[in-house]
């Protein structure tokens, strides 16, 4: 096994991610990710040593905007027609709750 | 003859049609043919378009000779990774996320191909949502490499790699968010580019990593890899991240030769970590370059596991921001489980995602969470910003850099331990990191008939160096 117990995601940490980026985990997959997602976090790990030089230009970069105008765009119907479920124009989400 | 039409290089097909010696009809017959017998054992496309792209060729064959658009690959068919948008076409991103979403849109690059009187194929396999570097991660079917039957085609744009190799596509679309369409291209014996970053418009593709990725070509030879590129050259207003780069003469790129480059072999890759067999493979095609007048010298560049790292956490930050927006209402798989919203949300998601991307969407979940943003995040944009200062300063000493496209040869189907698996981006991320224009193109095979493959990087906007040099190389090869 190329990788030691301590190195392995922990449970309650893998728990929390899964619930804030909404991906419902089974037992089995915690278990198989808290060993799996071991290499990605030794590679990010080396990552953390480094000297911070650098960071704030990164953050400094920035990109280009359009133009804020009104432009022809996708018809309304054709992208409610890629929806699950759908009425009388608009996305229907039919479950309890909200 | 008209059986073999598909064995032709592209350039005798685009003479074949001018001179009508052959059909687009035919010519996209004959592919479809080859799907048929083939794809079966290859499954290189998820979805073959056969009625749509037969009806597009008789429509161009019946345009009079002033009506044909006088492009380069007029006439000629080609296949789409399946994470670029068709309209009324499927695009799955190979995910039961998307396993029935049908696009109302063409992707920019789509819309180029087909003014310029293309004819697509159907839609290739591909890791989901291009998270892998083996096409196995596909959620509905493998893919085998054409040159080499037990082994990966690589990925994720293995089975555009897979579908050209196999004579099934003259030329294919991919896309290159870390090495996606140089890997499958080594893997499988092809040209592979991946332009430079804004150079190529990303609208209509199915975000992964939207910082580091561009569609990209795959091509069995060099001629029609530089014609895709330049008809799908241009900015576009649709993606603000694209860029008016300036096209370059074909004709003249293809005569110019390498006397008098500069190119620098990039040291790390040609060391520790990197299969001997592949490092030797580059090497004697850099002797190569230099008996034809180029000149060659080892260049440093930083130890490439830090640029592998900072990859695998910016690539997995931005996809699980990206893929937040699959969330079952707008579009997409929606969980029949669940009793509010959120709960919706999670098992749409635990359902539709597979494994791989739902390690990579944790991994990026976990690198931005406020904990640890600063210790993975910020250092992993810190290193790219310093990988891109070191190789910007090294073009002023070099016209081109050069080195392995992959630090191994293609692992066995279903033999890799996912270590492995992300170790084959080494040699592939700096492109990626530093938004420059990288090529891969064969160079000679091992004693198995395993394709070995060298990669060439590029200042930002010069793929006119890049396609310079694989025409001069892979004229001399031919010798």
């Amino acid at each position: 096994m190329p990788f030691e117990k301590e190195e392995f995601f922990k449970r309650e940490e893998l728990e929390k991610t899964a619930e804030l980026c909404r991906v419902f985990l089974t037992d089995e997959e915690k278990q198989a990710f808290e060993e799996e997602l071991a290499p990605l976090l030794c590679m990010a790990r080396t990552l953390s040593d480094l000297p911070d030089q650098g960071i704030l230009e990164e953050a400094q970069e920035t990109g280009r905007v359009r133009e804020d105008t009104v432009k022809k765009s996708l018809q309304r119907e054709h992208l409610l027609a890629c929806a699950p479920e759908q009425s009388e124009g608009f996305f229907l989400f039919s479950k309890k709750g909200e | 003859m008209k059986n073999e039409l598909n064995r032709l290089t592209v350039k005798e097909m685009a003479q074949g049609l001018k001179k009508r010696d052959f059909s687009c009809f035919e010519l996209t017959g004959a592919h479809l043919d080859a799907i048929a017998k083939k794809d079966e054992e290859i499954g290189a496309y998820l979805t073959v378009c056969a009625e749509n792209a037969k009806a597009r060729a008789h429509a161009l064959d019946a345009l009079g000779k002033e009506q044909r658009a006088s492009a380069p690959l007029y006439g000629v068919p080609y296949a789409l990774k399946d994470n670029i948008c068709t309209a009324g076409i499927k695009t799955t991103c190979a995910s039961k996320m998307l396993e029935d979403f049908v696009p109302p849109y063409d992707a920019t690059v789509e819309e180029r191909l087909k003014a310029a009187g293309g004819v697509p194929l159907g839609k290739t396999n591909m890791d989901e949502f291009g998270m892998g570097s083996t096409t196995e991660y596909s959620a509905f079917q493998k893919t085998i490499n054409p040159i080499a039957h037990d082994f990966v085609p690589g990925g994720s744009s293995g089975g555009s790699a897979a579908a050209v190799a196999a004579y099934e596509a003259p030329y294919a679309l991919g896309s290159d968010t870390g090495g996606s369409v140089r890997l499958p291209a080594a893997y499988c014996g092809l040209v592979g580019l991946k332009p430079s970053y804004g150079a190529l418009s990303r609208y209509g593709l199915v975000a992964f990593a939207s910082s580091l990725e561009q569609v990209g070509v795959l091509s069995r030879g060099v001629y029609e890899n530089a014609a895709a590129f330049l008809t799908l050259l241009g900015a576009d207003e649709k993606d603000a991240t694209s860029c008016a780069f300036p096209p370059f003469d074909l004709e003249r790129t293809e005569q110019a030769g390498v006397k008098g480059l500069r190119i620098g072999l990039l040291r790390p890759f040609f060391e520790k970590g990197v299969d001997p067999r592949v490092a030797t493979g580059a090497l004697d095609a850099a002797k190569t370059l230099e008996h034809m007048g180029a000149q060659v010298t080892f260049c440093p560049l930083a130890p490439p596991e830090h640029s592998l790292a900072a990859y695998y956490v910016i690539s997995s930050a931005e996809a699980s921001s990206n893929l937040a927006r699959f969330d079952g209402v707008r579009y997409g798989k929606r969980s029949e489980k669940g009793d509010s919203l959120e709960e919706s949300h999670a098992f749409s998601r635990g359902e539709g995602f597979g494994k791989e991307v739902k390690k990579r969407v944790l991994f990026g979940s976990y690198v931005l969470s406020a904990g640890q943003i600063d210790r993975y995040y910020h250092k992993a944009r810190a290193v790219a910003a310093a990988l891109k200062g070191e190789v910007t300063s090294l073009f002023e000493d070099f016209d081109l850099l050069l080195c392995p496209t992959a630090p191994a040869l293609p692992p066995k189907r279903g033999e890799h331990p996912p270590t492995n698996a992300y170790g084959q981006d080494l040699c592939t991320v700096l492109a990626n990191l530093t938004g420059l224009p990288a090529l891969c193109l064969p160079c000679g095979r091992t004693r198995e008939g395993l394709p070995l493959s060298l990669q060439l990087l590029a200042p930002m906007g010069r793929e006119d160096l890049l396609y310079r040099t694989a025409f001069a190389y892979e004229g001399e090869e031919k010798k």
